[in-house]
């Protein structure tokens, strides 16, 4: 079993392996390397699980005199968004969005911020209750840290829950270009429920025009990439389970303008905590949808009875698209047949599309701009037939998971149906039975 | 050939009039030119000057020599001008202008016939009836035959030197046509894909709006683009036809022959002409052909001033015999002499006709040399910047649009925009391409103007045609109608 004792560098390097870049995991193992020179001390370990951040990283920590230190770096990097889309983004630590800060209520924590960028920064602790001079908002509580330099936040953590960091310098540029993060608190005391699986995901919107390599932070309205950590689906790790086990996702938006309604297929979950703070059990109300308001946490939690595949995401529904283009105009009922044909003598290669809807943009071999994904059509259990993208996941379910597996949040694969449970065309003889003319 | 038969009747005439023949040859009258060597001389020159082997013959040609000329399936540049020199009609009646020309000469040459007077005179009273006869010759005409003769061999010269300049302006004029037929047609081309690409937006449109997708007004709004590109495509036709038919005109064809013909299907690449602008004008001024004519005209005006004061003053003069006869008795027989005398009119107020049309062909002569200049600087700059917008064109803007077509197909194929956006790209794409083709017409309408000043001549529209834009260099060039020199 994982114990806070081994979360703190295995499982976050385990967690997120999977989904990170060389690039990514290059500069994990330097920060890494850089914090194993100190000795690990401070509070005995407590019964939480560490939190799993899919395709996601954990900030390294030492304990140094007893205070936990933490050093996050601030720049400019490419990020991964999908495989054949990479922006330059600003981050902390090379992550985007999917980067978490895991203490324990009471610990002292000092945090370097080094900043990289071209441009000042300052990192506001969202939702943390902290001295006035450590709040982060820059030319308000203390001066923008100047690009080269590095400066120190040192406070008390005298609350547990999910909360958030982010800059709070030209907060719209900065967030904009990914400057998020979450901050974990587990409680001091072993009062809290405890669970078994414990994920983090911060939701984040994104402008990046088909074919460009930096988001566009002065979009306002018409995002296109909408992520969870960082990623699009169906390159969002998946939330692996076994089944029995009690699972908390604590979800986080940071978006620019959008609230997100998370919605969980195949569970009803009780909502146990906004932002940070821990619903009573008589007041936790069962619900299959979050509302995740911008600057919002909330904590869901199950118990993982149903195995399967089971997708979780936003509602919105331009929210689980992938570089939708909402100039596109509305083909839904064009025919054409034999338009193709005389299109084609002007426009070589040409094939209406939308016609049907979406579902039509997938891998058709036409040529794509550079640097970007299909709308849809992701990789099921059913072919390449998977009709999200976007702010989209997935909770693979399963009996008999080892240990091992679950501590890698390693893919079990497709969900094997078992016969007769998955829908198929209906017989002639089903169809007389219950009287269905067609 | 009965204009020949008819100049050689009078030598044999001439060989039994003693008298005339002999004042003929006091007066110092010469053969006329004959009609082959004035051919050559013309010929010769527009050889010099071309640069080209080409036949100027007297007559057009007949069907077989057209059809001979016109059997391959394409022309070129080179082979329509030959057609037109062999055939324009107008050239034809430029040449009967030589033949009049010599005629002035042979005209200038003859004295004035004799005059014979004869008086019978009848007695009532008796007596013998009085017989007179005279024999009258101007002197004066004959004195001035050398003079007349000196005019009309000027106005010869005058002649060979603008049907030489006929031949040179229709080899413009076809070259500069040919290039924009080619253009023409090339554009034809364009305006087909941009009509199709219109009709194709206009079908999207009509069956979005058969599925409910778009309202009534955008339809309309495709229907008229749809239209005007049909008549933008109608117009490009058009001129097509208006090339053909210029050409037709040029080449003397009508009928089946009119339409037998093609021209080559792509104008060459830019050639612009690696001349300096005052080495160009040096050379087209002192090699025009306007400005030998013009000299010639201050010529003839010079002698056309001893002339006219001579003919003022003694506009009459004459030498005579007269004999007179009574009844039987014999002959008396004398001599006279008259000759008007200068007293009043010594010739001063022709005299002063005469100087001013020699101020005014002198003021003229200059005027010309300055446009002949400013044109050459004209058509040089605007085969320049032709030429390099032209090749920028192709080089550059029509690769960056065709880029831009294939990535916004691919914007399609993302499904970021719809097919509207790609059709816009390929229409502004057609568009690059079309701006080529003008430039590259423009280049060669303005290349065509400047060889025509190396050849000797200001270009205009000698033919009658309303042409690619002869005449107007300032106009293509963008320079203003009132440039300076």
């Amino acid at each position: 079993m994982n114990t806070r004792r081994n979360f703190l560098f295995s499982g976050a390097a385990a967690g997120a392996a999977a989904a990170l870049t060389t690039a990514e995991r290059a500069s994990a193992r330097s920060i890494r390397r850089d914090l194993d020179r100190a000795s690990v001390g401070g509070a005995q370990p407590r019964d939480h699980r560490p939190v799993i951040v899919p395709s996601g990283s954990k900030a390294p920590m030492r304990d140094v005199d007893g205070a936990k230190v933490y050093h996050l770096v601030v720049e400019e990097f490419d990020h991964t968004f999908a495989p054949g889309l990479v922006a330059r983004c600003w981050g902390f630590n090379r992550m985007v969005n999917g980067h978490v800060i895991e203490a324990v209520e009471g610990d002292r924590v000092r945090i370097y911020v080094t900043n990289r960028l071209p441009a000042p920064t300052s990192t506001h602790w969202h939702g943390l209750i902290l001295p006035n001079g450590m709040d982060g908002v820059s030319g308000l509580t203390q001066p923008p840290i100047p690009p080269g330099e590095t400066w120190l936040y040192e406070f008390d953590l005298r609350q547990n829950g999910t909360h958030m960091f982010h800059s709070h310098h030209d907060t719209m540029t900065q967030e904009g270009l990914g400057l998020t993060g979450m901050f974990v608190i587990h409680p001091a005391d072993a009062g809290e429920p405890m669970v078994d699986r414990d994920f983090a995901l911060m939701l984040h919107e994104w402008r990046i025009d088909a074919g460009a390599r930096r988001p566009n932070p002065n979009e306002m309205s018409d995002f296109n990439v909408l992520t969870m950590n960082g990623k699009v689906f169906p390159f969002l790790d998946p939330l692996v389970v076994r089944k029995g086990q009690r699972v908390r996702m604590r979800i986080g938006n940071l978006s620019a303008m959008d609230h997100h309604p998370i919605h969980l297929h195949g569970y009803e979950f009780h909502e146990t905590a906004v932002d940070g703070c821990r619903i009573p059990a008589e007041q936790q109300r069962r619900r299959v949808t979050t509302l995740v308001g911008v600057g919002e946490t909330r904590d869901i939690e199950f118990d993982a009875v149903n195995v399967g595949d089971w997708a979780f995401h936003c509602h919105m529904t331009h929210h689980v698209m992938n570089q939708m283009g909402h100039a596109f105009p509305n083909m839904i009922g064009f025919d054409a047949k034999g338009f193709d044909s005389r299109a084609r003598s002007l426009l070589p290669g040409y094939m209406t599309m939308g016609a049907k809807g979406m579902g039509d943009m997938t891998d058709m071999g036409m040529p794509l701009p550079e640097n970007s994904v299909p709308m849809i059509k992701a990789e099921g259990g059913f072919g390449k037939d998977v009709s999200l993208g976007g702010m989209a996941g997935v909770l693979k379910v399963r009996e008999g998971l080892s240990d091992e597996a679950l501590e890698a949040n390693r893919d079990p694969g497709w969900y094997e149906h078992p016969k007769g449970t998955v829908a198929g065309p209906a017989s002639a003889e089903d169809r007389r039975r219950d009287g269905i003319v067609e | 050939m009965a204009r020949s038969r008819s100049l050689h009747r009078p030598r044999a005439l001439r060989s039994r009039l003693a008298y005339c023949g002999s004042l003929a040859l006091l007066a110092g009258a010469c053969a006329v030119p004959q009609r082959e060597r004035v051919l050559a001389d013309v010929q010769d020159a527009v050889h010099e000057r071309l640069g080209a082997d080409v036949d100027i013959e007297a007559r057009p040609l007949r069907p077989e020599g057209i059809r001979e000329l016109l059997q391959d399936e394409q022309m070129d540049a080179d082979e329509a001008v030959r057609l037109a020199i062999a055939n324009n009609p107008m050239l034809h009646a430029e040449l009967a202008e030589l033949e009049i020309a010599r005629a002035q000469i042979w005209q200038a040459s003859l004295a004035p016939n004799p005059v014979i007077d004869a008086q019978l005179r009848f007695a009532e009273a008796g007596g013998g009836d009085i017989l007179e006869l005279g024999v009258a010759q101007s002197i004066v005409d004959v004195l001035l035959i050398p003079r007349r003769r000196q005019v009309a061999a000027e106005r010869l010269a005058q002649v060979e030197a603008r049907v030489t300049g006929a031949v040179l302006d229709l080899a413009t004029e076809v070259r500069a046509n040919y290039r924009a037929l080619q253009a023409d047609q090339q554009l034809v081309e364009l305006f087909e894909a941009a009509t199709d690409a219109a009709r194709l937006t206009l079908d999207a449109t009509r069956r979005l709006r058969e599925a409910g997708n778009v309202i009534e007004l955008e339809l309309l709004q495709e229907q008229a683009v749809f239209e005007d590109a049909r008549l933008a495509l109608t117009e490009a036709r058009k001129n097509v036809r208006r090339h053909r038919e210029n050409l037709n005109v040029l080449f003397g064809l009508s009928g089946p022959e009119g339409e037998s013909w093609q021209v080559e299907g792509r104008m060459p690449e830019p050639a612009p002409l690696s001349i300096e602008p005052a080495e160009l004008e040096r050379r087209v001024v002192t090699g025009s052909l306007d400005l030998e004519a013009g000299r010639r005209e201050l010529t003839m005006l010079g002698h056309r001033l001893g002339l006219e004061q001579l003919s003022a003053a003694f506009p009459t003069g004459g030498v005579g015999v007269n004999g007179e006869r009574e009844a039987s008795e014999s002959w008396i027989v004398g001599g006279n002499v008259s000759l008007s005398l200068p007293v009043f009119d010594f010739g001063q107020a022709v005299s002063a006709h005469v100087r001013a049309e020699i101020e005014q062909a002198f003021h003229r002569l200059t005027d010309l040399a300055i446009r002949i200049r400013r044109s050459a600087r004209d058509s040089l700059v605007a085969s320049e910047v032709s030429g390099n917008n032209a090749r920028h064109l192709f080089d550059v803007v029509v690769p960056l649009r065709t880029r831009i077509t294939q990535q916004t197909q691919e914007q399609f194929n993302a499904m970021q925009i719809g097919v509207f956006r790609v059709v816009d790209a390929k229409r502004a794409e057609l568009d690059a391409a079309r701006r080529y083709i003008e430039e590259l017409k423009m280049h060669w309408i303005a290349r065509s103007q400047l060889e025509s000043l190396l050849l000797g001549r200001l270009p205009a529209t000698r033919f009658g045609i309303t042409g690619p834009g002869l005449g107007s260099v300032s106009a293509i060039a963008g320079a203003g109608g009132n440039g300076g020199h």
